[in-house]
């Protein structure tokens, strides 16, 4: 059961490929501004410039089941992955759409973002699946530092405003059961209590 | 062929088996009939004998009979009629009669007349068992002539062996007392014999008892005969029977034996008839043998050969022939229909083996490129962030804070903490910029580390496809066949692909060749449209080159196309080169030359200039052993 995060923690981003490269370039892709010198805001009073990447909180993993421990550790701590970009094919380990079902069996919300330069499983088949298909998304090798990014902050934005409407929901799930429990003559509400 | 024999073995023991049951029934119970039949005829021919014999008794018996039982001769018997003897004895009597000896007796045995004769001349014979004055009374006639009726019997006399008929002389009525005997007697002379043989229809001879030409089987029956079986026959040979019987006087003493010879017709028409039964199985055999023989070998035998063959030949050389029209395969019979499921199972055979061979390429094909794919877009990932990177920093810097601390320093009124304070910060921006570079530096060594790679695993997929594709004896014929399936039917302008009845093997890979061929024919194609033709031909030859050291096999496709200028004929084999850019319906010269390279084949191209057509060349090594078509 996934607690939802609470507004104003960074958001994690989980990345897995068997190739130190690839995760490399994904480290740089993600990785957010430099900070600006304070000795230059000093003398000249700038703001730091908006790279318009947030920091994120990006593990990395080269192997499927270190993907699978890494998203039941983050769930159990109640700080669970919003985005996991997957590579299709990792060996010797399991396959990517195995970790895939199995990220999904562990977390209903997670958006999973399938990376690969491999055709053999057709997207479509993906999507059967690895259900609901909102939460599914494909990129292909060799992917662009711009795709990566938008996709990062996109699903992570998106994956925050899911949590906090799930948040008011229940607020007002317990307030209506509340009010059922008190009556609606008291509140007010002119309906006879049934 | 070892089949036939074991058919003819089998008829042949049939017919055995047949012919030995055959025999024995025939031995076993026919022959026996035929023998008891033959002897019953035997004995109905002794018995035909005896009787003729008794006969001649009877007959003399009632003549005498009547001569005795006369008045006349009673009174003359008692003395008291004197022209008896002038009426009635005289020889003419005898010779009427047929008989040999007339003798009259008183009652006390006197002879009152007497005449013996003999029948041919006449002339007057004595026999001294029949005396001239008295016979005595112990007389054998005398001895057993009966008083009131007549008697016959047999008396061997000197002269040979006698009927003698007696009877006492009595009144016409019968009636007594004797007054005297009347005898007759007739000789059995061979003359007699012969007519009783003519008679009875029976060869037969007479012998005395006491004759010394009594032969051994004589003397066996003799010890035979008794009163049960008065006729004794003997198988003297395969041929002859004998038959015996035994003659007695009418003491009751034997006197002499009666032989006949009869043929053993029946047991020989028996004999004669199971040989011809034989003989007749025999050739019935023999027939039967000739034909079933003739038959199983030209129906069954010779088209099972000719299969047996084919499937050795398949077994020897490993491929599968074209399927071709036999009067065998339409027959009705099962052999027709083996033959055809046969020819559907090559067919099938052909059409997995083919579908399996291109299957396992392509896949084998897609799996390496797949790999290849996949390794050369991991190997590109980092080069496109390395760009992205370089690009990055690149990009115009925001360099006016930089511009505004030069300025400030170069201004005299700026304050020195101030002035300190951009000292620090032009030195942090030059370092910054230092390591910037250093960074753009490593972005660059990745793009060219990863170029490598790439060009590494291309390099290592080049060699290992080359590995996966070994060469193999290839039938020209099949792969020219499947390649011409390029060229639909119902295409425009309508090609018609032609090439030689037999065609040599080579070695090669099959598919790379199908699909080099199936390229030329492409091309050729195009060729004949571009010439404005609506029909056009192609035409394959084939030409042997035994020379060098390894043997060739050069193929020619020849096409009435459009035809190649002079200066592009090298060109065409270039890589890119097409001189139809707006059609891509083949894989491309320059790819066919490759592959063909990899398969140690050349390839060249002539023409004689526009509009007069082209012929590609194809030089292959020679494959080993001949792939023939399946002779039939």
């Amino acid at each position: 059961m996934t607690l939802a995060a609470d507004q104003g923690d960074t958001p994690r981003i989980l990345v897995a490929d068997d190739e130190q490269p690839i995760l490399r370039a994904y480290e740089q892709v993600l990785s957010d501004a430099k900070d600006l010198d304070p000795l230059e805001a000093e003398l000249f009073g700038d703001q730091p410039a908006d790279s318009g990447m947030p920091h994120f909180d990006v593990r990395y993993c080269q192997q499927g089941e270190e993907v699978i421990r890494a998203v039941e550790e983050a769930c159990q701590e109640g700080r669970p992955y919003g985005v996991a970009f997957l590579d299709v094919r990792m060996p010797p380990g399991v396959d990517g759409v195995e970790v895939a079902r199995q990220i999904r069996a562990l977390d209903p919300q997670i958006n999973i973002v399938v990376v690969t330069g491999y055709s053999d499983l057709h997207p479509m088949e993906i999507a059967r699946q690895v259900p609901p298909a909102e939460k599914l998304y494909y990129l292909a090798k060799p992917f662009h530092a711009t795709e990566v990014q938008q996709f990062a902050l996109a699903l992570t934005s998106k994956w925050q405003r899911e949590n906090d409407f799930a948040e008011v929901h229940r607020d007002l799930q317990e307030k209506l059961i509340d009010l059922q429990r008190r009556g609606f003559d008291r509140a007010g509400l002119g309906e006879p209590a049934d | 062929m070892r089949l036939t024999s074991k058919l003819l073995l089998a008829i042949l023991l049939v017919f055995g088996v047949s012919a030995a049951i055959n025999i024995w029934i025939l031995d076993a119970t026919v022959e026996p009939s035929f023998a008891e039949l033959e002897r019953d005829h035997a004995r109905a021919d002794g018995r035909r004998i005896v009787e003729a014999l008794q006969r001649e008794g009877e007959h003399l018996m009632f003549t005498v009979q009547d001569y005795a039982f006369w008045n006349d001769t009673y009174d003359y018997a008692l003395g008291r009629n004197d022209d008896y003897e002038a009426d009635n004895l005289f020889p003419d009597t005898l010779l009427d009669l047929s008989t040999n000896a007339m003798i009259l007796l008183d009652r006390d045995g006197a002879v009152l007349w007497r005449l013996i004769l003999e029948l041919e001349e006449g002339n007057e014979i004595a026999i001294p068992e029949l005396p001239a004055d008295r016979f005595p009374a112990d007389h054998p006639v005398l001895a057993h002539r009966p008083d009131d009726r007549a008697f016959h019997g047999l008396m061997k006399t000197e002269a040979g062996l006698m009927v003698v008929a007696a009877a006492p002389i009595l009144h016409s009525d019968s009636e007594g007392p004797p007054a005297g005997t009347f005898v007759f007697g007739r000789l059995l002379t061979a003359d007699m014999i012969a007519r009783l043989q003519a008679q009875t229809g029976v060869d037969f001879t007479l012998r005395y008892l006491t004759d010394d030409q009594l032969s051994e089987g004589d003397r066996t029956a003799l010890a035979m005969i008794d009163a049960e079986s008065p006729i004794v026959i003997e198988e003297t040979s395969d041929d002859v029977m004998t038959v015996r019987s035994l003659l007695q006087d009418f003491e009751g003493q034997d006197v002499g034996i009666v032989r006949a010879s009869i043929q053993r017709d029946i047991t020989q028409v028996g004999r004669e008839t199971e040989r011809t039964a034989l003989a007749l199985l025999l050739l019935a055999a023999l027939f039967i043998l000739l034909t079933i023989g003739i038959f199983v070998r030209t129906v069954i035998i010779a088209p099972l050969r000719a299969l047996i063959d084919r499937v050795a030949m398949i077994g020897a050389s490993g491929q599968l022939p074209e399927v071709v029209e036999r009067k065998s395969a339409e027959r009705a019979d099962e052999l027709g229909l083996m033959e055809r499921e046969f020819d559907a199972m090559v067919r099938q055979l052909k059409v997995t083996r083919q579908r399996l061979m291109e299957q396992s390429f392509y896949s084998g094909r897609a799996e390496s490129a797949a790999g290849v794919l996949h390794n050369v877009r991991n190997a590109l990932n980092p080069v496109n962030i390395a760009l992205w990177r370089i690009t990055q920093s690149l990009e115009q810097k925001d360099r006016s804070n930089q511009a505004r601390a030069i300025a400030e320093l170069q201004d005299e009124q700026t304050p020195p903490e101030r002035r300190a304070k951009l000292w620090q910060y032009l030195e942090r921006s030059l370092q910054g910029a230092e390591k910037e570079a250093e960074e753009l530096m490593e972005d660059v060594n990745e793009v060219v580390d990863q170029h490598r790679k790439v060009e590494a695993i291309l390099v290592q997929h080049d060699s290992f496809s080359r590995y996966e594709q070994p060469a193999d004896n290839v039938d020209l014929g099949d792969v020219i066949r499947e390649a011409a399936k390029v060229l639909s039917a119902d295409q425009q302008p309508k090609v018609k692909v032609t090439w030689p009845d037999s065609l040599p093997s080579v070695k090669a890979h099959s598919i790379l060749l199908g699909q080099v061929m199936a390229n030329l024919f492409i091309n050729a194609a195009e060729a004949i449209a571009a010439a404005g033709r609506h029909e056009g031909e192609i035409v394959i030859t084939c030409v042997q080159e035994r020379s060098a050291d390894e043997p060739e096999v050069l193929v020619t496709v020849a096409d009435n196309g459009e035809g190649i200028l002079a200066e592009r004929l090298e060109k065409i084999f270039e890589r890119g080169y097409s001189s139809r850019s707006h059609k891509s319906g083949g894989l491309g010269l320059h790819w066919c030359a490759n592959c063909l390279a990899s398969m140690g084949g050349r390839i060249a191209a002539t023409s004689e200039g526009p509009g007069r057509g082209a012929a590609i060349h194809v030089c292959l090594p020679a494959g080993s052993g001949a792939v023939n078509e399946a002779a039939e």
